[in-house]
This record gives C-alpha cells, sequence and structure tokens, in this order.
C-alpha cells in the first residue's frame, strides 16, 4: 500500500545493473566462493550468517508494511537464540555496531528491529544498548592514547567523536526504550562537554566544535520513534543549552575552493561554515513546532500493531521495559588536547580546520535539486553521505549502492524519483509555482546529494580523507548503476565547475581535471566536445588561459590513459541532419566538411571536431616541438654543419611513423648520435655499447668519458655533449619500459653522479672515481644539462620525462630544486599537467631549502609580469600571474598552513615582501597571516 | 585492518572487503597457506583482462592513483614476447596494493573491465603466460573462477558500455515493483531445536515463509 513507485529496492537495482559491472553484493560472511562445494554447514554458523545478513540489508525495502513485516520476522530467531547461542550474540552485536557506523541511514530501520525485540525479549535490547553504550565510552576512554598503527597502512574509520555521533543517532531513535530520558541527558552532558572545552581557550577548539554539531545534527533523531509533547519539551531544552556555546572562528580563505583572482571575478558562491548553520536550522524547525520536518518515515501504523501484539503475548512483561542509559565518563580538558585524529577522519577535519560546505547544484537551476545548505535536511543528508563515504571505503560498490538508494531510508515525497530530468523538474516547478500541486512536489534528486557530497570529498581543502581515486570510482560506480539518470548530473556538475575555471583553485583544478579524465575514461570518452568548440577558437592565443590549459591537460591526460587515435576519435558531435532550408546552430560549415558520412541513424550526423586535433599534440614544447628539437641539437654539436644532416634525419623519422596506424613512444623517440653522418658517432657507439653491455667498473667509466671529452677536442662545449650524449642513450635503451630505463639507471647510480656532480655514497670495495670537485656552479649546470637531455630525449612523452627525472632525484643523481626550478622557470608547472603532478609529487617529501627555493621562484615569475590589477582577458601574462598567484596560495595551504615544523614564517614574509604587484603582495602576506596562527 | 582480519570471516563490517584475498587465492590457500599469507602481506597486484594493445605506460597513468609504484611487469606471450593480457604491478607500500584492490577492481582500462588480485609475489618466470598457446593462462583461470564463484572476477568481461555524457537519456521509471522482501536463501530460518523453547510469539509466522 505504501510503496512509492519510484523509489526501488536494492534487489530490483541490482537486477537491473547485473550486467554492466561485476560488483559483489554484501554477500554474508560465509564465503560463497565455497557455496559449489558446500556439502554441510553448521546450522548454527547458517543461521549466523543469514541473520547477520539481514540485519545489514535491513531498510532497503521502500514497501514499509513488508519492511515491518521482515523485521518481525528477522526478530524471531534473535528472540529465541539470543541467549543461548554465544556466537549468535557476539555476531548480531558486531554487525548492528558495523551498520551504525558505515551504513548509518539503516538506524531507523535497525532501531525498529531492537524495539521489536524488545517487546518480545527485552534482554536483547538490554544486550544492544550495554554494548553500545560500553562501545562508546570504550571510544572516549582511547582519546589521547596513541594507537600503534603498522606502517604503511592507513587507518580507517572517521575519529572517535564521530562514531560517536552514529550511536548517538541510534541511541535517540531509541527513546521509547530509554529509561528516563537518558539519551537527552547524554546529548545535555556532551553539549555542556563541549561548551566547556571552547571555554578553556580563547582560540577555536575544533574538537568541542565537532561535539556541539554532532550533537545538534543528532538530535532530531529522537522524533524518529517518539513524537511525544514531552520529547519537544526537551528538545528545546537541548537547543536553549546550546546557544551557550561559544563559535569562535578566524576568517579563512586559503580553504576556500574559488578565489576571486584579486578582485576580477565574482565567486560561484561564498562558502559557509558548517558550525554557523546547524542551530538556526534547528531554530527554524523549532519554531514551526517541528511540523515542517517530514525526513523519517513514520512506522507507527505499522511497527505499533506488531509491538502491542507481542507484548501481549509476552510472558514476562507485558509492558514495555525500558533500560538505562547512563551518562558517559568523559575525557579531560587536557586529555582532549592531546587527542590525534588519524589523517583521514573526519575528526580530523575539525580539530585543524574550519569546516567549508562545498555547493555544485542549486547554482544553475531556478529551483532546489539539493535541499538547501542552511537547512537542517541539507545538512542532515551531507552529514549521512560523509559518514558512508568514509567508513564503507573498503567496498566502493557498496558505498555507491548506498548512496544511490538513500532515499529509501526517509520519508517518501521528500525526493522527486530517481532518474528524472532537468526538464521533468523544470515542469514540475511550474506546476508548483502555479499552485497545481498541493502540497508542491519535490524537486530533490537523490543523485544530485549523493554526486554533490561525493565531489566534496574529493574537493576537500586542504586533503581529501581518501586516495581521490576511491572517490572517483564511487561515481564511476554510481554511473554504471543507472547511466541515464547519473550522466547527466556529471554533465552538470563538469559544466559548473569549467565554467568557473577562472575562480577554481590551482589544486582543485588538478583534481578536477584528474577526476573527469578517470571518469570519461570509464564511459568511452565521450563528452559533448562541442560545447567547449567555442572556447577554444576564442582563446587560441592564450597559452595560459584557464579554460584552454583545461582542455589542453584535459586531452593530454586522457592521451596518457589511452592513444592518440582512440582520442582523436572520441572529439565528435552529434548533429541532427540539415532541414533543406535551415542551417544547424553551432556547428559552421568547415566542421561539416569533416562529417563522417556514416550516420549514427537516422536523422543525425557524426561530425568530428578537428578543432581539438590541435591539443593531441602533448609533446613538451608543443605546438613547437620540432623545431625546438632541431635547434637543442643545433646548439648540442655546436655547429651549424649537422643542421641538414638533422633536419633529413627527422624526416625520415616522421615518413616511417606515418604509415603506422599505432604510433608508441619508442617510435616517436629521435636519438641519431650514432647516425654515422654525424659528429662523433664512434663516441655514442662506444657509449652505447657501455650501456648494453653487463655492469661495468667505475675506472672502465673514467676511461670510457675520459676518451670520449678527448675525441670532443675541438667541440666548443664538450661536458655537455657527454653529459647528454650519457644520460639520453641511457634514456633511449629502456625506452622499452619506463622500468628499462630505472633499473640501467640503478645499476649505474655512482657513475651517473659522478658526472652530475652529486655527493657519491661508495660501498666498502667500490673503486672511487679519482676526479677534481665541482665548483657548486658547475654542479647546478652539469644537473642542468642532465634535465635538459631528458627533456630532449623523451619530448613526446612528457610523464615520463617526469618519471625519469624523479627517479634521478631518488636515485640522488640530480638535486630536486633542480627540476622545481626547471619546471618554473619554463612556465610547464603552469602550462602543462604533468609536469604540475610531478612537482606535487616531488614536493611531497619538500625540506626546508626546496620550500624556500619554490617560493623564491614564484616571486621571480610573479615580478616577470607587469600585472595591473586588472586582468585583460586577452593577455597571457596576465593569466600567468594570476595563476602563479593561485599556485602560492596552494602551496601556502599545503606546506605551510597547520605544519607544525614549519619556523621560518618570518624568512617566508620577508621572501615576499619583493614581490613587486602592491596588491598581490599584500593579499599574499595575509596567506601567510592566515599560516601563522 | 590486521591481516588476520582479512582472511577469517567476521561480523566487524557491514559489507564485504574488497581487499581480501579472491576465492581463487583463497582456495588454493587449502593446500598453500603461506602462499596466501605472502599474498596479503604484499605489494603486489595481480591484473588481469587487459587488452593486448595495453601499455606498461597507460597501466602506470592509472595505477598510481593507488599509491607509488616500483615496478610495473608486463604478462609476455612467452613465444612472441608481446604482451598478452596480463602484468604485476608491484608498490612501493602494501597499502598500494590493498588501494588497488579497493579502488580498482573492475575499473575500464582500453574499453576492459580489468581484474585486480593480490599476488604472492613476482618471480622471474612468471611474467610468461602459461596458456596452452604461450597466452595468458590467468585470463582463463580467472574467468573459470567466476564461473564457479558469484564474487570473484568475472574474466572475459567486455565493455558493454553504457551511458557517457552525450545524448540525456530519460531515466523512465523502473515499473514492476515486487512487494515482499525477496527472501532467498539467505532468510531461511533454522528453528530453536531447544525443545524448553516455547514461545507463541511467532510460532504461526515463521511458518508461512
Amino acid at each position: 500500500m505504501d510503496v512509492n513507485p519510484a523509489k526501488r529496492t536494492r534487489d530490483e537495482y541490482e537486477r537491473d545493473h547485473e550486467d554492466t559491472h561485476t560488483h559483489t553484493a554484501p554477500t554474508s560472511a560465509l564465503d560463497e566462493s565455497f557455496s559449489t562445494k558446500r556439502q554441510h554447514v553448521d546450522p548454527t554458523t547458517e543461521l549466523i550468517n543469514n541473520v547477520c545478513k539481514d540485519i545489514r540489508r535491513l531498510g532497503e525495502n521502500p514497501n514499509i508494511a513488508n519492511q515491518i513485516d521482515d523485521i518481525a520476522y528477522i526478530s524471531n530467531p534473535i528472540v529465541a537464540e539470543f541467549e543461548k547461542i554465544d556466537e549468535l550474540r557476539s555476531a548480531i552485536l558486531d554487525t548492528v555496531y558495523a551498520v551504525i557506523i558505515e551504513q548509518p541511514h539503516k538506524i531507523h530501520a535497525l532501531a525498529n528491529l531492537v524495539l521489536v525485540c524488545n517487546s518480545k525479549n527485552f534482554v536483547v535490547a538490554k544486550y544492544v544498548v550495554e554494548f553500545l553504550h560500553a562501545k562508546v565510552q570504550g571510544l572516549l576512554d582511547s582519546v589521547g592514547q596513541e594507537v600503534e598503527i603498522k606502517e604503511g597502512f592507513d587507518k580507517e574509520g572517521a575519529g572517535v567523536f564521530n562514531d560517536i555521533k552514529c550511536v548517538l543517532k541510534f541511541f535517540s531513535s531509541l527513546a521509547p526504550i530509554i529509561e528516563g530520558y537518558g539519551i537527552v541527558n547524554i546529548f545535555s552532558q556532551l553539549l555542556q562537554f563541549a561548551i566547556d572545552l571552547q571555554e578553556s581557550t580563547p582560540k577555536r577548539h575544533g574538537i568541542a566544535q565537532e561535539i556541539y554539531y554532532n550533537v545538534l545534527i543528532s538530535v532530531p533523531y529522537l522524533l524518529s520513534n517518539d513524537k511525544s509533547p514531552e520529547i519537544l519539551e526537551k528538545i528545546d531544552s537541548i537547543i536553549e543549552l546550546a546557544k551557550k556555546f561559544n563559535i569562535v572562528e578566524t576568517e579563512s580563505v586559503l580553504l576556500q575552493p574559488f578565489d576571486s583572482r584579486l578582485g576580477n571575478y565574482e565567486l560561484p558562491y561564498v562558502p559557509k561554515k558548517l558550525i554557523n548553520l546547524i542551530l538556526p536550522s534547528l531554530s527554524t524547525l523549532q519554531e514551526s513546532k517541528w511540523e515542517d520536518f517530514k525526513l523519517f518515515i513514520d512506522f507507527a501504523p505499522f511497527l505499533d500493531p506488531i509491538i502491542e501484539e507481542a507484548l501481549k503475548n509476552n510472558t514476562i512483561s507485558n509492558d514495555i521495559v525500558k533500560h538505562s542509559l547512563p551518562q558517559f565518563s568523559l575525557p579531560s580538558v587536557e586529555t582532549i588536547l592531546k587527542y590525534s585524529p588519524h589523517v583521514n577522519s573526519i575528526d580530523r577535519l575539525w580539530k585543524h580546520n574550519s569546516r567549508l560546505l562545498f555547493q555544485v547544484y542549486n547554482n544553475s537551476t531556478d529551483f532546489e535539486t539539493v535541499p538547501r545548505i542552511e537547512t537542517y535536511l541539507g545538512l542532515f543528508f551531507k552529514d549521512i553521505a560523509f559518514d558512508i563515504l568514509t567508513n564503507l571505503s573498503f567496498n566502493k560498490n557498496e558505498a555507491a549502492i548506498q548512496l544511490s538508494i538513500l532515499d529509501l531510508f526517509y520519508a517518501k515525497d521528500l525526493f522527486t524519483a530517481p532518474g528524472s530530468s532537468i526538464d521533468q523538474l523544470a515542469e514540475v516547478n511550474k506546476a508548483n509555482q502555479a499552485g497545481e500541486n498541493t502540497p508542491a512536489l519535490s524537486t530533490w534528486k537523490i543523485e544530485d546529494v549523493a554526486v554533490e557530497s561525493i565531489l566534496t570529498m574529493i574537493f576537500q581543502l586542504p586533503t581529501p580523507l581518501h586516495p581521490e581515486i576511491y572517490y572517483y570510482t564511487v561515481l564511476i560506480a554510481c554511473c554504471r548503476e543507472s547511466p541515464e539518470s547519473i550522466a547527466p548530473v556529471f554533465g552538470r556538475a563538469i559544466r559548473f565547475f569549467y565554467n568557473h575555471l577562472e575562480t577554481l583553485d590551482y589544486e582543485l583544478k588538478v583534481r578536477f581535471l584528474d577526476w573527469m579524465t578517470t571518469q570519461i575514461s570509464n564511459f568511452e570518452y565521450s563528452w559533448k566536445w562541442d560545447e567547449w568548440v567555442g572556447d577554444s577558437e576564442r582563446l587560441a592565443g592564450l597559452k595560459y588561459h584557464p579554460r584552454r590549459n583545461f582542455i589542453k591537460n584535459l586531452i593530454a591526460k586522457e592521451i596518457r590513459l589511452s592513444n592518440k587515435s582512440r582520442i582523436k576519435d572520441s572529439f565528435v558531435s552529434m548533429v541532427q541532419n540539415r532541414p533543406i532550408s535551415t542551417t544547424t546552430g553551432d556547428v559552421s560549415d568547415e566542421e561539416v566538411e569533416d562529417a563522417d558520412s556514416n550516420a549514427a541513424d537516422a536523422g543525425t550526423t557524426i561530425v568530428h571536431l578537428s578543432e581539438f586535433n590541435q591539443y593531441l599534440d602533448i609533446s613538451m614544447m608543443a605546438p613547437n616541438s620540432e623545431q625546438y628539437v632541431l635547434d637543442y641539437d643545433v646548439e648540442l654539436y655546436g655547429t651549424d654543419e649537422v643542421k641538414d644532416t638533422l633536419i633529413k634525419l627527422y624526416e625520415q623519422k616522421k615518413e616511417q611513423i606515418k604509415g603506422k596506424s599505432l604510433v608508441t613512444a619508442q617510435d616517436e623517440i629521435i636519438y641519431n648520435f650514432a647516425n654515422p653522418d654525424l659528429p662523433y658517432n664512434e663516441s655514442a657507439t662506444k657509449v652505447y655499447e657501455f650501456v648494453v653491455a653487463h655492469w661495468k667498473t667505475n675506472d672502465e667509466f673514467s676511461t670510457l668519458c675520459q676518451d670520449i671529452l678527448t675525441s670532443l677536442e675541438s667541440h666548443p662545449n664538450p661536458m655537455q655533449f657527454l653529459v647528454n650524449l650519457v644520460f639520453q642513450t641511457y634514456a633511449y635503451i629502456g625506452s622499452r619500459s619506463i622500468y628499462s630505463v630505472v633499473s640501467i639507471l640503478s645499476r649505474d647510480i655512482n657513475k651517473l653522479k659522478h658526472l652530475s656532480g652529486a655527493t657519491i655514497t661508495y660501498a666498502n670495495d667500490e673503486p672511487h672515481f679519482d676526479t677534481p670537485e665541482l665548483t657548486p656552479e658547475e654542479v647546478t649546470l652539469r644537473q642542468q644539462w642532465i634535465i635538459d637531455a631528458i627533456f630532449r630525449v623523451w619530448i613526446h612523452q612528457p610523464q615520463v620525462v617526469f618519471l625519469i627525472l624523479e627517479y634521478l632525484i631518488e636515485f640522488g643523481i640530480v638535486d630536486a630544486k633542480h627540476i622545481v626550478t626547471k619546471a618554473l622557470e619554463s612556465n610547464l608547472i603552469i602550462d602543462n599537467v604533468s609536469c604540475m603532478e610531478s612537482v606535487n609529487r616531488i614536493l611531497g617529501s619538500a625540506n626546508k631549502e626546496l620550500i624556500i627555493v619554490l617560493f623564491n621562484q614564484i616571486v621571480t615569475n610573479l615580478n616577470k609580469v607587469q600585472f595591473g590589477d586588472k586582468i585583460e582577458e586577452d593577455s597571457d601574462d596576465q593569466w600567468l600571474f594570476v595563476e602563479y598567484l593561485g599556485l602560492l596560495k596552494s602551496y601556502l595551504r599545503k606546506y605551510i598552513k597547520n605544519n607544525t615544523k614549519v619556523d621560518y614564517i618570518d624568512e617566508l614574509k620577508e621572501l615576499f615582501g619583493a614581490v613587486e604587484n602592491a596588491k598581490a603582495k599584500e593579499e599574499i602576506l595575509q596567506w601567510v597571516d592566515e599560516c601563522d596562527v | 585492518m590486521s591481516h588476520l582480519d582479512l582472511l577469517e570471516d567476521n561480523f566487524k563490517h557491514s559489507a564485504e572487503r574488497l581487499d581480501k584475498p579472491s576465492p581463487y587465492l583463497r582456495r588454493k590457500a587449502r593446500n598453500n597457506y603461506h602462499e596466501l599469507e605472502r599474498a596479503i602481506t604484499s605489494k603486489t597486484v595481480y591484473v588481469g583482462n587487459l587488452s593486448h594493445f595495453t601499455t606498461e605506460e597507460q597501466i602506470h597513468e592509472l595505477f598510481s592513483k593507488c599509491g607509488a609504484i616500483d615496478r610495473i611487469i608486463m604478462g609476455l606471450d612467452r613465444n612472441k614476447l608481446t604482451p598478452c593480457g596480463f602484468c604485476f604491478v608491484i608498490y612501493r607500500t602494501e597499502q598500494g596494493s590493498l588501494n588497488a584492490m579497493k579502488f580498482l577492481q573492475a575499473t575500464i582500462l582500453d574499453s576492459q573491465s580489468i581484474s585486480i588480485d593480490l599476488d604472492p609475489g613476482f618471480r622471474e618466470g612468471r611474467q610468461f603466460g602459461r596458456g596452452k598457446h604461450g597466452g595468458q593462462a590467468g585470463q582463463e583461470a580467472a574467468a573459470a573462477v567466476a564461473a564457479a564463484a558469484s564474487g570473484g572476477y568475472r574474466g572475459g568481461f567486455r565493455g558493454g558500455h553504457r551511458g557517457g555524457f552525450r545524448g540525456r537519456g530519460r531515466g523512465g521509471f523502473r515499473g514492476g515493483r515486487g512487494g515482499g522482501y525477496p527472501r532467498g536463501e539467505g532468510s531461511v530460518y533454522i528453528p530453536s531445536q531447544d525443545p524448553g523453547f516455547n514461545s507463541q510469539s511467532f510460532g504461526g509466522e515463521g511458518d508461512n515463509r
């Protein structure tokens, strides 16, 4: 009867999409791999597995009557065996706790089960309440105690206080069977604790804020199974107490996802802080006496008769047995200060920074597709989604399913039917406005809530809780569940970010690139490229414009995951065939000429968008790489005489490649040292033979170098040539595979250090090189040559260039600072995504020296540009300036803010004092101040 | 997550962990427990169902999102020495291989839905296919396992892509809502065998199901 036809069960979900992905359902812990051979399973084990499986899936049924029937059914074996089978009891208690923490949206359904069990046998509920109470006390006791984690492993879990929050929600749902409003006392106790903690310091107390927030977000759960006037009074008293909490906040711009670029752009929105929203959102509900509060499913009509019936048949008590829930023993203020939540916990987010809310939707439609963020429901669904995402990270498929069916667990009219399109919702909205729907129908989409929550986690600053790839693959899993309904949701998100690239934070741009590449690589690389043709044409000359930069680097990243011809084939648009008299909107004639003649289906033609072909050249110096290689090589040989030979060789190479359908990285390499038409080819042959041979001694290497230098007598810069010859040859020989390069480099570390001037650590019996010390300037020069040599030989594959360079850093052959300097001097850090990503990896283990080099170089680059405070859209330099400013901001946030090891803030201030543009300087110094708290 | 937890059935989670060894490995473990123990403490993952044209660079691009990679070893056809659809990815830390298990299972790379399993560790010689014709036997094995076990690999799955962003399909409501809780095998409860147990409240109900 109460079935919302729009809601689908978990099973329908899986049935619909079974063939599209390989996810595994949350099978019983019993290993199903043995099921085919399972001869006889112990009936107790089977019972335990079945009961626990059913508990895990509570609430995944849109039919409320059936859901309650199921609960009554599941309660039978629990009630019967709970006291008798220890394994069953402990399995159930563990499962209950796991569901509360990992799938908190099921709390209400789970509480219903406990209410039913309680009416049949109160011992079950007593055990559950006591078990969970002990769990919470255990969590509180663990605060301040260092738990050792095995090295190399990330810790899981959202943190002590976040976990406690979930249990509090559950206790609230159990309100009808808790003695004397014990849960309300606990809320008051915790709230008072938060107030005291905050009062102990004039600064923002992150954990105090978290406790305050967690209590308030959980309080409305009191109404899930109890709507008495008494409970409303209790809630009033909690809200009254909450008003005493002193919210201490500092202004923070470093954590904001958008930046106005020195006031040149309007922000898409000013991010709101969680902490400021929660109390007003509850007060609003309170003002209306909670009459508008329609979050929870009203189970009472189905649940109450079952409970009454059970009580009637209960031989021990015909009244509801209530359980006591004593207050907790709380840690001291000092202990809380010692609490150090692990890096991937929600507690950590609270402790260190104000929590800002990221918004994607409700920005481009004139009606709401997600609950407004200022409202309790807006906060509530975010809270639930974050918990699921954080705690179910060990099963991305389950996380995706649960987020996609979240609407199932709450009041049925809260969300519109899954899969509703924006067009359909616009119609609904119109009808609502016209008063045709009473009450007005919801335009909220559960897909939007889920996707926005996941994106919030991806775009979390300063760092996401889990590796970004986890969130990407949850999104991919959501999309595989229902591509037709999710793809447009992603489309709107992508457009929102793209349209605000001018203001989007530097680091978030890198994440956006990464997400979008991963996303579309899983869906045939299909994207509506036609939307971006205009921007690409308009911004043709602007290398550093955020939009053009984005398009270029997106394509580069796609190629890295695939290949050029595949990506080229994805630059298509479906065009309606032209009716006889009119033309099709924005597709120009020139593009139609390129049109693929294979019509996809009647009425549409696939048109190739040749505008994007230019981005297929992903080489380091695109589009001038050819010229770069020629100039580089001519300079390296030190004579113009080689020019014609070189040009001839390049032409030959081009011819070779032309005939190939799939050009590999090896095919593209231009390595000519050993060509008999070029000078010094005999030296090149010697180096080649040296490298391909098995390991040789240091003496042999010295002799080789000496011989070559002698043969280079007439060369203007023999050492530069030698360095290039050696390093390019190593890279060339290993070109079959990056790891071949790495293995031969690692074989000859000391020999290469000898050339690079790095300090050599000799093995015991290793003969030493007999060489004079190089001056620091000489070392710098040598290392710059090495970097240039790798750039040159792998010019067509930027990601390989940087991978090899990172290995050279790791082996100690090249100092990281030279690569960072090169990345900034060449502006590749802004221009080329491989370079951005590499520098971010290199900086991952940065020390003070490297950070200072980095900031110094950024200041130099800023001062190179005359910036007049107003961005002129068509000036590439202006964009370079603001991009560097953004880069600086993101690195301050990443390496300086919240970093207790940084004791050189004053040094930084002095350094930034050298920025010439007054407005930029002022802003930078404000950022530094924000780090300095 | 301790290693023991990965092996033992327990009720500490509300869903299956994707980073536990595959049924294939667990079955093998009945003969060789140490192999399994090595697998779950391994920094290496086995990657199957790759396209024969997928390059090391592409694999690096995807798998480095789970952690820093030490090495990638391409599986080669032992006769032709060309890639034959599998590889080993060796991470710098164990967390890298666990992350790959959790996050990359069934991701699409080069139009192929890749399969991933923890690996006891690479040894020289294993990069060659063990199939009859020099190609990959593992892929076939994975497919066989998939047939035997739900929850393992679904080898041989190719594309079947849907969606993407072009063209906004109308969601369409799914019809045919079933009424009750679909009770599979998982819901058949075994009644109490305690003769002293005698409660009225759920006798009749249980029989109906």
